[in-house]
């Protein structure tokens, strides 16, 4: 399974959405607002999730913005702090 | 220092609504209840849960609004929704709305949820949603928030005085003046927790059937659900009775039930049997209901609900043996006694509406 595919079970799952699959989900959807609807607890929800599932951490506020914006931008930050390990 | 019982919101094993309650004393319905199988250090225990149906809710909020919520407060926030629509309530004033719930147990599931989440990951990574579950005032703050109500906002938890709690609340709120109605509801949710702690009282020794008159023996089968009662002030026509009393003290049997007709809240704990004894002994027409509804801390929350019933429509159920249907006065009274591990009772009374020519504010 893709880290992408992965993510959007995962966030399916933790953050409890209904009425959606992962196949529902495009790469590129912004996760918050217009596009999948999440809010500021989910955001928290994802925060953790980060950290529960890759050990990541995310403090610093302005790039979490960018880092949270799309299932794609996720997975990139996920692969690049792996590499970074 | 009366109100009036205006609606009546019910969800358990019997089904949603009022009418599932109905359906459940005249025995049209038999309430759902499942096996599940434990693995205590007494070998694999079956235990039987009642199931509360939680099916509905979609119809006052959307399911996406529903995601964070827990089942006990799905549950409370649908008896609600049903409590309010039975009595007719058009919210208009919301800031003279009252809402106080009740829970033995509180939301057992997320509590326990969030404490699993904080154990296997640390407090840094707990989860935020069940941590705002987890505090027993969550039920009546996702009920204050989905139904925009804004006055007095309230859970009490109190074990098996919960009922009782929750409508001495009420009732000093609508005595008071500080509100015109208020949703007093209360429950208990079935969770793997509690299933596990039965499986492991039990040790086997319950027989798995609900029969609350057999003082002598452990039937008790948990159960879940919740119950909503819509009230206003006074003796209000299309009521279904009023609340008179809700007191909680020592119990003595002669002189604490004025009434012919007593509940009790007998739910197959042998811990409580004995105090319910000496009712049986009393020469009153004795009912209990947990059969229908299971057991749990808040249960008798249900017979102020089949005790508001059997006044409106003037039919009283009898459910042991074979069940049988007697006739009560439209101006009778019941008095619905339950008691505590501890000895403690309540006693909530309802009376049936005065006529109109005779009634009193």
């Amino acid at each position: 399974m893709s880290l992408e595919n992965e993510l959007k079970s995962l966030i399916i799952a933790e953050l409890k959405l209904v009425d959606i699959k992962a196949e529902d989900i495009n790469d590129d959807q912004p996760l918050f607002g217009e596009g999948l609807g999440l809010d500021s607890l989910d955001a928290v929800e994802l925060v953790v999730l980060l950290q529960r599932h890759y050990k990541i951490e995310t403090k610093d506020l302005e790039q979490s913005k960018e880092v949270f914006a799309s299932v794609r931008s996720l997975a990139n930050y996920i692969r690049a702090q792996q590499d970074r390990k | 220092m009366s109100c009036a019982i205006l609606g009546i919101g019910s969800v358990s094993a019997l089904g949603c609504g009022v009418e599932s309650l109905k359906a459940g004393l005249a025995g049209s319905v038999a309430p759902l209840i499942e096996t599940h199988k434990y693995d205590t250090v007494f070998g694999e225990t079956a235990v039987n849960a009642y199931t509360a149906s939680i099916n509905g809710l979609e119809r006052f909020l959307p399911r996406n609004a529903l995601r964070r919520m827990d089942r006990l407060s799905q549950m409370s926030l649908l008896a609600s929704f049903l409590a309010i629509e039975d009595g007719g309530l058009v919210l208009e004033d919301r800031a003279r709305i009252g809402i106080v719930f009740g829970s033995g147990y509180g939301p057992m599931q997320t509590t326990f949820g969030f404490l699993d989440s904080l154990i296997d990951h640390g407090d840094k990574l707990a989860s935020p949603t069940l941590f705002a579950n987890s505090v027993h005032n969550a039920l009546a703050a996702q009920a204050t928030i989905a139904l925009k109500i804004n006055g007095p906002c309230l859970t009490v938890t109190s074990f098996e005085q919960t009922a009782h709690s929750v409508l001495a609340t009420a009732m000093g709120w609508l005595h008071g003046g500080q509100v015109d109605y208020v949703l007093a509801g209360m429950g208990d949710e079935f969770c793997p927790l509690r299933g596990y702690s039965t499986a492991a009282l039990n040790r086997g020794g319950c027989s798995g059937v609900m029969r609350p008159l057999s003082l002598d023996r452990c039937s008790h089968v948990p159960g879940e659900g919740f119950i909503t009662f819509l009230l206003g002030k006074g003796d209000v026509d299309g009521s279904y009775c009023r609340l008179t009393a809700a007191t909680v003290g020592r119990f003595d049997a002669a002189a604490d039930l004025p009434h012919e007709q007593v509940f009790i809240a007998a739910n197959g704990i042998r811990e409580t049997a004995e105090y319910y004894r000496p009712i049986l002994s009393l020469k009153k027409s004795v009912v209990a209901y947990a059969s229908l509804y299971g057991g749990m801390p808040a249960g008798n929350g249900f017979d102020v609900a089949f005790a508001a019933l059997s006044l409106r429509d003037g039919i009283v159920y009898r459910l042991e043996d074979e069940r049988t249907a007697t006739p009560i006065a439209a101006d009778a009274g019941i008095d619905c006694v339950g008691f505590g591990v501890g000895g403690s009772c309540s006693i909530i009374t309802l009376e049936g509406r005065r006529p109109v020519s005779g009634s009193k504010q």
